[in-house]
């Protein structure tokens, strides 16, 4: 009979986790192939310079829920050659989520840089190791930094064991440990801080004047220019309260700004 | 002729006097001002109070002795310089020094200081104007309005106004000048100029400024620096010779004083106004100004590999340093080297070495300057070009020439200048995910990850039983009674079938012994009934179960011993009673 309780229990959780994976999988309706298929679409639009159509094939595919480096890569390269360069920055940000090694996309990211009218320099200065941990984030996904860290775990669990059931093998095991715990550590304050580097970061969508208060009438504090990126510390209606680089903040129109 | 102002203390030989060279003195001149202390050689020298309408100069100390019918006195002098700085009449106060503990003071007196253009004192009326050295010498900062664009060129211009006074060492004026960037002065003018009916000296200064930012900035004070010459007293070094009564001669023998002056002008507030974003073409660079744009290329027959140089040149009103010079659409054709800037006056002008790589070029391609004009209010956009270039194709065996050019015999070789672009988009697209697709958000890895945890903790813990085991006798005691007391009951279960009584009662018998002695840890051979009392009544449990133990072991001992026969009712009875006997130890013994 308790056996039997126990079966149910197993099958009923068995059921959660495939019906997860399925919903999770069956997300995005349009099929991959049929992305592959859209995605050479697009791509050829681009290699004949109709680069409005090129874009209007990226986005039905970014619409259709489905996303990649590339896709996002080829969309921003496609808003430069249209002259938008707030949205190139805003796509080569998204693409640098995905693909953040891939050497075009940096090469690409830095010539939209240099299109930009201003450039503001960050108010937090980071010390040695900060910029360290920094230059490490900045080069790994999320994702990948989830799998490291798991991984790591995952090390430390077997050198663990291992060094229990071969007490030979203590002295260095508890050394191994030790050096593991250690990139845990760092590990887990890179995630932290990539979560919080990537928390509500917006791109500026078109030149627009930032104020004092939530109201058109309101005193201009500064001009800020397209394809800043800028945080968003609070909404309230048709404005939000952005915050610069620098940590000057002001109200600006929501449609003014898209996330990253 | 020395006017004495009286000295009002004493002591035994000791006085303290002032005495001034002149009681009337020209606005623009000087008089001496002398405090004498006789009797005391020891007095530092004394600070002049701040006095309405006069300044004042310490010039240095004098001494001297006299004997007069044997008599000796020594005098201690202090020299200043006495600045009028407004006419009408002027009261020195009463000046007071302590010797010795006795305190000394000099009688207050007046001077009459009168204008320049008169030639006597002017009375108390007259007095009333107050004509001060500021209305005689001042400077004014001008800017032709109010209101500019950033980075628009506001002429600024600095005028020192000096009104019959001798002024040398003039300095440059300096400005506070936050959010602007500020040009070269320009060569000084100097003109007269009658304002309000007074004729001036003018010294006019001029300057381009640049704003850098929008909004109200306010751009001044300026200080203008400079020496003011004051004229001495008639008989103060002034020679007795015609021949050295000119200003050189003056000026040498100390008939003049100089002092420094610093003045002051008012701030000027303008309104700076952003570039409008309206008609801005898409090359503007910020070039803000009226300019002109100019660009030839020399020569226009080159063969392949053989260098041409590109010449512009921006002139105009403007920040010239700002200005950007405009780029060419290379498409690769040719290769450029950095370029050559420089300023020409109110010109800048570019030079560039620039190689065609190709014959197939036929032409050097059109460049536009563009700028925003304040004057038009509009964005403009000069244009040149294209220029028609023919390039030779290189003869049979002839290779492309050094990258490098002969310049005053000196050969140097220049960077290659690469083009800037986007790269290529990517021809597939890559690993394909759900949008917004987080690891840490899917159950999957959440599962796998209680999963492994599971199967590391319980390793973990398998680990410390076999190592308690291993290491703790009465724990793997305990631990193994109730598996072997299982193990000798289904074997005697096995004899009572087979109706074998003796080995069924000598399983009991053993099975429990052994049990007893692994649950309550004693020696196999120590296990008595009293012993074990003692040792579960040390453990809370009833004693029932004590006498079901010894009713157990005296039922085996029956037939083991006395060969007593039994039924097969009264063995099942004893196993049953073993069975229960061990079920209580374990659930009461821990």
């Amino acid at each position: 009979m308790n056996l039997g309780r126990y079966k149910k229990i197993f099958l009923y959780g068995f059921l959660i986790c495939v019906g997860t994976f399925i919903s999770h999988s069956a997300y995005a309706q349009t099929t991959k192939e049929e992305v592959r298929s859209l995605f050479a679409k697009a791509n050829f639009a681009y290699k004949d310079g109709k680069y409005q159509e090129a874009i209007d094939i990226y986005e039905d595919i970014i619409s259709s829920g489905w996303e990649s480096g590339p896709i996002y890569y080829n969309l921003a390269n496609s808003y430069v050659k249209k002259g938008n360069v707030a949205k190139a920055i805003l796509n080569y940000e998204r693409a640098k989520r995905l693909i953040p090694r891939d050497s075009d996309l940096i090469a690409n990211d830095g010539y939209t840089e240099s299109l930009r009218k201003e450039r503001i320099q960050e108010s937090i200065q980071l010390n040695f190791i900060q910029k360290i941990i920094r230059g490490i984030v900045r080069r790994l996904t999320f994702n990948e930094m989830t799998i490291s860290l798991f991984t790591i775990c995952f090390l430390a669990a077997l050198i663990h064991l291992f060094a229990l059931y071969y007490s030979s093998f203590r002295k260095e095991g508890r050394l191994i440990l030790s050096i593991l715990f250690f990139l845990i550590f760092l590990n887990a304050i890179g995630i932290i801080d990539k979560y919080y580097e990537g928390k509500d970061r917006y791109v500026i969508l078109r030149d627009t004047d930032s104020k004092f208060e939530p109201k058109q009438e309101a005193t201009t504090y500064f001009h800020i220019y397209a394809g800043s990126i800028v945080k968003i510390l609070k909404d309230q209606g048709i404005w939000v309260k952005m915050e610069r680089p620098d940590g000057k903040a002001g109200w600006i129109l929501k449609k003014d700004i898209e996330k990253i | 002729m020395v006017f004495s102002l009286v000295t009002t203390g004493w002591a035994e030989d000791i006085s303290f006097e002032a005495t001034v060279d002149r009681k009337s003195v020209q606005l623009g001149s000087f008089f001496q001002l002398t405090l004498t202390i006789k009797g005391d050689q020891s007095v530092a020298p004394l600070e002049l109070p701040e006095i309405d309408g006069l300044q004042s100069q310490y010039i240095g100390p004098s001494t001297r002795v006299s004997i007069i019918n044997g008599q000796y006195s020594s005098f201690r002098s202090f020299l200043y310089h006495i600045y009028p700085t407004r006419v009408g009449k002027i009261k020195i106060p009463s000046l007071a020094v302590t010797i010795k503990g006795n305190e000394y003071q000099t009688q207050p007196t007046d001077i009459e200081v009168f204008s320049e253009n008169t030639n006597v004192p002017i009375d108390q009326a007259q007095s009333q104007q107050k004509i001060s050295l500021k209305d005689r010498i001042f400077v004014i900062m001008g800017i032709p309005k109010d209101t500019y664009y950033v980075n628009e060129q506001i002429p600024v211009s600095i005028r020192l106004f000096v009104n019959n006074l001798n002024i040398k060492n003039i300095q440059y004026p300096e400005f506070e000048h936050t959010g602007f960037t500020v040009g070269e002065f320009d060569k000084p003018k100097r003109y007269k100029q009658v304002v309000g009916g007074v004729k001036y000296d003018v010294v006019e200064f001029t300057l381009p400024v640049y704003p850098t930012r929008e909004g109200t900035l306010p751009l001044g004070p300026t200080r203008q620096v400079c020496e003011i010459v004051f004229k001495g007293s008639e008989d103060q070094g002034r020679s007795r010779f015609g021949f050295f009564d000119d200003d050189f001669f003056d000026s040498f023998f100390g008939n003049y004083d100089v002092r420094s002056l610093t003045l002051e002008s008012s701030e000027v507030t303008l309104n700076i106004r952003p570039l409008p974003q309206e008609g801005q073409p898409d090359n503007f660079d910020g070039a803000v100004g009226t300019y002109d744009f100019d660009m030839n290329i020399n020569p226009k027959e080159v063969n392949v590999g053989d260098p041409l140089t590109l010449r512009m040149r921006i002139s105009g009103d403007g920040n010239l340093k700002a200005v950007q010079f405009p780029s060419f659409d290379n498409q690769g054709l040719f290769k450029t080297y950095d370029p050559q800037i420089k300023e020409e006056g109110s010109a800048k002008v570019l030079e560039q070495v620039v190689i065609p790589k190709t014959a197939d070029i036929q032409e050097f391609p059109l460049v536009r300057f563009s700028f925003f004009d304040p004057k038009e209010n509009q964005y403009l956009t000069i244009s040149k070009g294209p220029f028609l270039l023919k390039v030779n194709s290189l003869g049979k065996g002839e290779d492309l020439k050094v990258i490098g050019l002969d310049k005053e015999g000196q050969v140097f070789y220049k960077e290659e200048e690469l083009g800037k672009d986007i790269v290529f988009i990517k021809e597939l697209p890559g690993h394909l995910q759900s949008q917004g697709f987080v690891l840490a958000k899917n159950i999957l890895f959440w599962v796998m990850i209680a999963l492994l945890f599971f199967i590391w903790s319980s390793l973990w813990i398998i680990h410390g039983i076999v190592h308690k085991i291993k290491t703790d006798q009465v724990y793997a005691r305990k631990l193994r009674a109730p598996r072997y007391a299982r193990k000798g009951l289904t074997q005697a279960k096995g004899f009572a079938l087979k109706g074998d009584q003796v080995r069924f009662y000598d399983t009991i018998f053993k099975t429990l012994q052994s049990y007893l002695s692994d649950k309550l840890h004693m020696q196999a051979g120590a296990v008595t009934i009293e012993k074990v009392r003692e040792n579960i009544q040390q453990r809370g449990i009833e004693e029932n179960v004590v006498d079901n133990i010894k009713d157990v072991f005296s039922s085996c001992e029956m037939v083991r011993y006395a060969s007593i026969r039994s039924d097969e009712k009264k063995m099942n009875a004893v196993f049953e009673l073993t069975g229960e006997i061990i079920d209580i130890l374990e659930s009461r013994i821990k």
